[in-house]
């Protein structure tokens, strides 16, 4: 109606009560990856498990048919589709799958379309897989997942960001404060600790909860290892030209991150350089 | 008007005027554009890494070159045809947080490598659009020369 208009409620206390509005995480893909766990569980139970999920079983074909796991022959039954392609990447496909109907959104707030947050979204999982094999991480499902659902909070946050983000830019630009202190000074808080919260309430592990809370926060993460490579694997998608948006480069980096990780500048260029390779084999599963 | 994509650590010569050479977004990698306004040719090299990490071979089209081995590469593409008076050189990217340790500032290890070698062969850089907080990626015009950034919300600026 003319000359009404519409109040919305910017205050982190309104993002938390609405939190709950998302969808929440599928539990199939949780019970999946406890079997997976399991040394006495085998792939049929995983099988029929998940052969009821359309969606799913159409992934884990296109996948085991994809350029990135290079199988010579075609694959047409989620069976031999599992047998061939391993406990982690069964891991990897059940979480992509599951992720990206909540990651493929546009966020006009943060200046970003639905296929670029996709896009960083699988990205920063290269890198961690690149980053988790060169260091010997053993536990690289953690590490994928948490870079995997780093920028959840954004997809709350999206409109109140949207009707401030001219004021945060300016606090950025003109006290060179980073984009997530900016966040927390206009709207109360910032996308991890909202992020942190979704994952948290869908039971999501404590450690990977944390990671993403502390992702943008060098006062926090450099204190735990799996905050240290989450945000280590989100840098260096920026630095590969895979991170989008208003708030691309505007954050800092603790001096002491690469110490704390042993990081030199041969293991960051070999990193980066692999990572822009594996990617462009990955690139079929950003049309899931 | 078609445009050709370079992926990170190659690089695209050409003298098909009905092209566009375009790069994916950078983030902190380094775009060395050059163009002979004479003969109409251009070509883009973009390098991720100051120094390649592979053993470079003949015409090796897997290579991902590090600007050590990227610029002499690029340069010798234009040879025989070109003269070096006739280069027009433009460097783009390079993109740096707003602080970081010096391991993660690749964007300006990248820049400096690329300016100490340019300035050494006593090249000169007609244009850039470098560092600051932006993902940018860039386009060349064969036909005109003319090149032009593009930011990720769509904008557009001629260099």
């Amino acid at each position: 109606m003319k000359g009404d208009t519409v109040v919305i409620d910017t205050s982190l206390e309104h993002i938390f009560e609405h939190i709950n509005q998302l969808p929440v995480f599928p539990k199939v893909v949780f019970k999946a990856l406890k079997l997976l766990d399991d040394p006495d569980a085998n792939l049929k139970e995983l099988a029929d498990l998940i052969r009821y999920d359309q969606g799913l079983n159409a992934n884990f074909l296109r996948l085991a048919n994809s350029a990135r796991f290079g199988l010579s022959r075609q694959v047409t039954r989620l069976d031999m589709a599992l047998a061939l392609l391993g406990i982690d990447q069964i891991k990897e496909v059940l979480l992509v799958s599951a992720a990206k109907p909540y990651l493929d959104k546009p966020l006009q707030g943060y200046g970003m379309s639905g296929f670029e947050l996709w896009t960083h979204s699988l990205a920063i999982t290269v890198v961690s897989e690149v980053v988790s094999r060169k260091m010997g991480i053993q536990d690289s499902t953690t590490l994928f997942t948490a870079c995997l659902m780093h920028d959840i909070g954004k997809v709350a946050m999206n409109v109140q960001i949207g009707l401030k983000n001219s004021e945060i830019l300016q606090l950025v630009h003109q006290e060179n404060v980073s984009f997530n202190e900016a966040e927390w000074k206009v709207v109360g808080g910032d996308h991890a600790v909202v992020g942190s919260e979704i994952l948290r309430q869908w039971e999501f592990p404590f450690e990977i909860v944390r990671a993403v809370r502390n992702h943008h926060d060098p006062d926090l993460y450099i204190q735990d290892e799996l905050s240290l490579w989450l945000s280590s694997c989100n840098t260096m998608t920026t630095l590969m030209g895979l991170s989008y948006g208003l708030d691309t480069f505007m954050y800092k980096i603790h001096p002491d991150l690469p110490k704390k990780l042993g990081l030199t500048y041969d293991f960051l260029f070999d990193v980066l350089q692999d990572s822009v390779i594996e990617f462009e084999k990955t690139r079929d599963m950003l049309y899931l | 008007m078609e445009k050709v994509t370079v992926q990170k650590g190659k690089f695209i010569i050409s003298n098909d005027t009905t092209i566009e050479i375009v790069t994916e977004f950078l983030g902190a990698s380094l775009a060395v554009i050059i163009y002979d306004r004479v003969e109409k040719i251009g070509g883009i090299l973009v390098c991720m890494i100051p120094k390649s990490l592979m053993l470079v071979m003949g015409n090796d089209k897997n290579v991902r070159h590090g600007l050590n081995t990227g610029l002499p590469a690029l340069f010798k593409g234009f040879m025989p045809n070109s003269k070096k008076e006739n280069f027009e050189i433009y460097l783009v990217g390079a993109g740096s947080f707003l602080s970081s340790p010096p391991q993660f500032d690749i964007g300006d290890q990248l820049y400096r490598t690329a300016t100490h070698i340019l300035t050494k062969n006593k090249f000169e850089i007609k244009g850039e659009h470098i560092k600051w907080q932006i993902n940018r990626s860039a386009l060349l015009n064969i036909e005109s020369g003319e090149v032009k950034i593009r930011l990720t919300d769509g904008q557009e600026i001629k260099l």
